[in-house]
Order: C-alpha cells, then structure tokens, then sequence
C-alpha cells in the first residue's frame, strides 16, 4: 500500500492503519530497534511502542516520509530503552531514582541539549548533502539504519573491508568538518 | 559532545537523505570474459552506450592508467602499474580480475562506471552502464569521444543531457 494511502488510514482513524504499517514497515523498524537494543523482547516492545505513538500523532501530523517518520520515532524509544537498561544496570539506586524524577521537570540542560542536537542535526545534513551519493547512503545506512557493514556489503556486493576503510575515512572527514563548524570533538 | 549525542543528533536528518540512503544501488561492476578486439567492438555497439577511453603508447600509457592506482585500488598487480609497459598493461587489462580492479579505480577517479571490456588498437575498450549526470560529466570531459547520437540514451535523456550541456557551457 502507497504511503498516502495509509497515512488517509490513520486520519479516517481506522486500525487497520497499524496492520498495514506493520506490513510495510514492520521489518524495517525492528531492524533498528534491533540494530541498538540487540534484544528481541526489548525490541518487540519499540516497534509496539512505535505504532502507539504514530496512531497518537497521525492526525494532526502528516508525514512527508512514512519511513523516515517511523524510523525516528523507534530509533528515539529505542536509544531511550537503551540509556534506561543500561542506568539501571549502571547503578541500581541512585541512577534510577534520578532518571525516573528527570521525567517529571524539563531541566535548563534538556533545553540546552535540544538546541545543540539541532544545531548538531543541521550541521550533519549540510555534511551529507555535500558527500558523494555512495559515501552518503554508507553512512546514513549504518548510522541511522544501524546496518552491519557485512549486510551493507552484500547488498551492494562489494568488500565488507572496503567498506570499512570507507567509514573509516568518512568519519575523520566528519570531525574535520565538526571542527570546522566549531564543535568540540 | 559524545559519540551518543551525534548518533542521537542523526535522528533528524532529512527525510531526503533517509530514503536517498535506503533506495541506492551502487553501480556493478560485472567482470566481463576476455575477448578478441574484434569481438569487443562488436560487444560495445551492441551495447549500445560506450566509450573510448583513450590511452597514449609508452610512457605515457602506464603515467595515464597509474592515474587510477592508489584510489581504491588494493589489487599488488595494479599497484605495480607504473613500472610495466604497453604489453604488460594490455596483459593486464586483459586479466578478469585486474579489470575489475582497473574498473573501480576509473569510477572512484572519475566518477564513471565501466566495464572493460579489453584492448583496441590504442584504445581501452569500456562498456558504461552511466547514470545521465555521469554521461554528461564523461560528455564535457571528452566529448569527442563520446557519441550522443549513436548511445542507447532514450530520446528523452539525449535531449535532457544536450540541455544540461548548454546549461553548463553557459555557464562556463
């Protein structure tokens, strides 16, 4: 089903909405959730959690990518179950208390983070936009879509080493470019 | 800033950039069997897009085609290309894989994606599998050698690519 198709679903409020999601892009969101939680239940509880949020903001939100849209809002709860196991495995007490309170106030340094995560953002699409295609689709493949470099490679069919050297060299260019934007790296 | 906060921040790029990323092919290089001079040139007009990547004698034969080496080319014989001659070079050419390395170097130094076919005379016979852009990029680098007319373009691309041709002299 076309993605307009099923984003008119979720306006019309009709629950097939999520079963024709979870055909279309079922697999893609597990696979990214997976690529950061490497845990099935873990994982399972994301792309549940995906859904869920994009019934809730789908209306009023439209999306222009259905793919994109939905990769965000499973890479962001996934990182966000990642930073919750590994406080309470971190420390038991303290941390834990602590993350559960913070869900309750917007610190000033909340604010501050999502303005540099924006900052950070635009500085990262300006980089990527300047790449050649092949560079840009390696790295936005394996750090937005968490793919391995051996599933890379043997979709394009070309050396998991050569790739590897690739990123390699693309993420020196990364931080020259940060230190150019001014940012501490 | 950690290395979480940048892979938090490529949450948000572009959605452009996300479905660009998911839907590229890269450009195959498929290794082609070796073949007689003759039978290559049959094999490029059928093919019907090619080119002619011109190559002088001697010295200048191996200066030229060490121009690739050192790109991403990590095959020992090709790297061995400034010290061999015409006859080495042809022999080279002519092996599978070192044509498949020789392709890869071509296309990370210019951007053009060929398979070699062999030898001609004094010519590299290539088969290109070029997206319009990269045509027009071969077009303005040497577009004597290089025929519009007689490539398998749709009529469509031809006049797509005079267009941008115009554009970019233009501009010049």
């Amino acid at each position: 089903m076309e993605d307009k198709d099923i984003i008119a679903l979720y306006w019309d409020r009709n629950q097939q909405a999520i079963v024709e999601t979870d055909i279309k892009y079922g697999k893609l969101c597990k696979k990214i959730s997976m690529n950061i939680l490497s845990d099935v239940c873990d994982c399972e509880e994301c792309v549940n959690d995906t859904y869920h949020k994009a019934w809730n903001t789908i209306p009023p939100t439209r999306p222009d990518s259905l793919r994109a849209y939905l990769g965000r809002i499973v890479r962001n709860i996934s990182i966000s179950l990642y930073r919750a196991r590994h406080a309470a495995k971190r420390d038991c007490g303290f941390n834990v208390l602590l993350s559960e309170l913070e869900e309750c106030v917007e610190s000033r340094e909340d604010v501050e983070k999502q303005m540099e995560l924006r900052f950070l953002t635009e500085i990262l699409n300006r980089w990527l936009y300047s790449l050649k295609e092949e560079d840009m689709a390696l790295f936005v493949r394996r750090y937005w879509h968490g793919d391995s470099v051996e599933t890379i490679a043997g979709q394009w069919n070309v050396r998991a080493n050569k790739l590897s050297v690739k990123l390699c060299r693309l993420r020196k260019e990364l931080k020259k470019y940060l230190e150019k934007e001014g940012i501490m790296v | 800033m950690s290395g979480e906060m940048l892979f938090e921040a490529m949450t948000d790029i572009d959605d452009e950039l996300i479905t660009r990323a998911a839907d590229f092919k890269p450009h195959k290089i498929i290794p082609i069997k070796v073949i007689s001079g003759v039978a290559a040139a049959v094999l490029v007009l059928a093919a019907g897009v090619y080119a002619f990547i011109p190559v002088s004698k001697g010295n200048d034969t191996t200066m030229n085609l060490s121009n690739y080496a050192g790109v991403t080319c990590d095959t020992a014989s090709f790297e061995m290309a400034p010290e061999i001659n015409e006859d080495g070079l042809q022999e080279m050419v002519e092996q599978s894989e070192n044509k498949q390395a020789l392709a890869e170097a071509v296309y990370e130094k210019e951007g053009i994606c060929v398979h070699i076919v062999g030898w001609l005379e004094d010519y590299m016979i290539c088969i290109e599998n070029i997206s319009e852009e990269e045509y027009l990029l071969y077009l303005i680098k040497s577009e004597e050698k290089v025929s519009l007319e007689e490539s398998a373009l749709t009529k469509e691309q031809k006049e797509a690519v005079l267009k941008m041709v115009e554009e970019y002299r233009s501009q010049k």
